[in-house]
């Protein structure tokens, strides 16, 4: 995974007395796509003007992520993580609860999609695969048994990675890297691109993340188009695509 | 309980009248122990409406934020307001377990100050004597969606 800070793209405002201003902000990529989060520069002395967007990365390279492990912060006792946002609450058991209170379906949906932004919580879950057995090996022409280390791996709304990790930590962080780049609109660009070509067949349809614009942009044979997006649960699906007009800013 | 944005906060920020930015307002950390209603009130106009129940373990100390920034997340189509980790050392057990941070615009004191959010730790904890590190999440503090 290639992770790389890049400048932004100039803010323009005024400031207090009028005058026109500028600002850059920083941004940073994972294999070539844009993240899409704007950090402004930092201009506290003795920190570097990427100050901002250093610390969100090496937050996610820790494993700490709202999107995988819910919103509470970690809470270490001398280096040791002592409390960490794991919980995923069951929903369908949730669900049955209002159902069985009466609650009508469409209200119980409202329900839980409100409780589900409050929570904030995520469903990343590290797991350890379980240690085969120990393995022998000769050295000095004697025999050891060796006892093999457990291997890590997570699950992300209940699906297997498919990957195995040296470690715990290592696990985390992927897990975090996995649900920013999947949990928000640079990972519905496949599901957008194909509705697209479903609204268009036959024609050439683009959907990328482009960081100039701040946003996933798409064309129709090369004419741009605006997407609307509407939010589903914790994600959010391409609903609908409008073409822009010539003269439109 | 869950973490929360306090309403007032909510209107500061709609009237430009809090400012996260590291050059704007002071904002400062308040520990609080089991009893606190911080937690659950939402409605306070200011921090001396609370029962803080605020930490009194030996080291304790309320922290000013340090390095806040604003940052722009267009992929999730939110704010965040984030800031450096807090290091309580040698921070000694409260009479009750800590809850939770109750994060202020700090103006002269506690009646005069107004709440931001309360952020809770997904459990309560007894910190012992030791050095107690509170790790903000990688998509800080507060998000405004």
């Amino acid at each position: 995974m290639e992770i790389k800070i890049v400048t932004g793209y100039p803010e323009k405002f005024q400031d207090a007395s009028g005058t026109p201003q500028e600002r850059p902000y920083y941004s940073f990529t994972v294999d070539g796509v844009p993240s899409l989060k704007w950090y402004p520069e930092c201009n506290v002395p003795g920190l570097p003007k990427d100050y901002y967007v250093q610390r969100c990365l090496k937050r996610l390279q820790a494993g700490r992520s709202a999107e995988a492990f819910g919103s509470a912060p970690a809470v270490a006792v001398n280096g040791q993580v002592v409390a960490l946002a794991t919980a995923s609450p069951d929903w369908s058991a949730v669900e049955k609860q209002l159902e069985s209170a009466g609650v009508a379906p469409h209200l119980r949906e409202k329900a839980i999609n409100a409780m589900r932004l409050s929570a904030k919580q995520g469903r990343g879950e590290v797991k350890p695969i379980p240690a085969g057995e120990p393995i022998t090996v000769i050295k000095d022409g004697r025999r050891e048994q060796r006892e093999q280390r457990p291997k890590w791996t997570f699950l992300l709304d209940g699906q297997e990675c498919g990957e195995e990790f040296p470690s715990e930590q290592a696990a985390r962080a992927a897990c975090a890297m996995k649900a920013f780049l999947t949990r928000h609109k640079v990972g519905q660009i496949p599901a957008a691109l194909a509705k697209l070509q479903e609204e268009f067949p036959g024609r050439e349809c683009k959907v990328w993340a482009c960081g100039e614009q701040h946003g996933i942009c798409a064309t129709v044979d090369g004419e741009a188009y605006s997407i609307g997006w509407v939010r589903v649960g914790e994600t959010w699906t391409a609903e609908k695509f409008k073409k822009i007009e010539a003269g439109t800013p | 309980m869950a973490s929360t944005v306090k309403n007032i906060a909510k209107s500061r920020l709609m009237s430009a009248l809090m400012d996260l930015d590291e050059a704007g307002d002071d904002m400062r950390a308040i520990g609080c122990m089991t009893n606190t209603t911080a937690d659950t009130d939402v409605d306070a106009d200011n921090t001396g409406t609370y029962t803080l129940d605020e930490m009194d373990g030996a080291n304790y100390v309320r922290k000013a934020l340090a390095n806040q920034a604003v940052a722009t997340d267009d992929a999730n189509d939110r704010a965040e307001f984030d800031a450096d980790d807090l290091v309580y050392a040698s921070l000694g057990n409260g009479t009750r377990q800590l809850q939770g941070l109750l994060i202020h615009e700090f103006i002269t004191d506690d009646a005069g100050s107004f709440p931001l959010a309360f952020v809770e730790f997904a459990s309560t904890i007894n910190p012992g004597g030791s050095t107690l590190t509170v790790s903000w999440n990688a998509e800080g503090i507060v998000q405004i969606s």
